[in-house]
């Protein structure tokens, strides 16, 4: 009766060990899982959110007839947007970079989302201003 | 050891630790693979939004180009459908959708009448 008390005591303890080391790999490999799919989901986050951003931008530049306008538009739906020769639009959750330049008749504006210093999403938005917007 | 009134083991014996982590392990994997596959399809659709969109603006910009050639009197490069003053094109966005803009003739430029995306 004892061996077998005891015997059944060294067989529950070695259920308790392997479950225990089930449980601790599997842990590992979930938080490892988790881990991955929050970081492809603040990837999708901040996609989308650059999507939105360009494409408002894009809208408020193919809405105006000089680049004047376009930058007037652009700081009144952005007050805290930056109007140097580019213009930066900074946000709580990244910065909006957009550059003019000018291809023959065409201006080209190239809108960049940014998540931090990185690019994440660019448009190239192509305008025939008036001449005396050029 | 725990036993039952019978002598019986009792639940916390054997088996059951090994029992009740196995549920565990099964409903944390299940979680865990639900969650990314969730990601993974919310990053796809951000993925697909931003190719739409780029190919709309890339459409956007062609038919700005062929206003302008149009304006300066040079070969739009498109066909174009003339009705008197106005004007129609069709620029291919994808496969399912085209752009399709509308113009009239105006003081030797144009003016765009509408400007619609339209499905094939």
């Amino acid at each position: 009766m004892r061996i077998n008390r005891a015997s059944r005591s060294s067989l529950l303890l070695a259920e308790l060990m392997v479950s225990l080391l089930l449980f601790a790999l599997t842990g590992a490999v979930c938080i490892r899982v988790l881990e991955r799919s929050g970081e492809v989901s603040r990837q999708a986050r901040v996609l989308t959110r650059g999507v939105q951003e360009a494409s408002s931008a894009a809208e408020l530049v193919r809405a105006a007839d000089s680049e004047d306008q376009a930058r007037a538009l652009l700081l009144a739906a952005y007050p805290q947007a930056r109007l140097e020769e580019n213009v930066e639009i900074p946000m709580e959750d990244g910065t909006l970079r957009l550059e003019f330049r000018q291809d023959q008749r065409i201006t080209v504006c190239y809108i960049t989302w940014c998540d931090g210093q990185e690019p994440v999403y660019s448009l190239e938005i192509h305008r025939a201003f008036e001449e005396e917007g050029l | 050891m725990t036993r039952g009134k019978s002598g019986a083991p009792g639940f916390f014996t054997m088996g059951a630790p090994l029992l009740l982590t196995a549920l565990l392990v099964l409903m944390f994997v299940t979680f865990s693979l639900l969650s990314l596959s969730s990601a993974r399809e919310e990053l796809r659709r951000g993925e697909l939004l931003a190719s739409r969109n780029q190919a709309y603006y890339t459409a956007c910009n062609q038919a700005e180009r062929v206003l302008d050639r149009l304006t300066h009197g040079e070969e739009p490069g498109t066909a174009l459908e003339e009705r008197g003053d106005t004007l129609r094109f069709r620029i291919p966005i994808d496969e399912e959708q085209s752009l399709s803009v509308t113009a009239r003739r105006e003081n030797g430029g144009y003016t765009v009448e509408s400007w619609t995306v339209e499905n094939n």
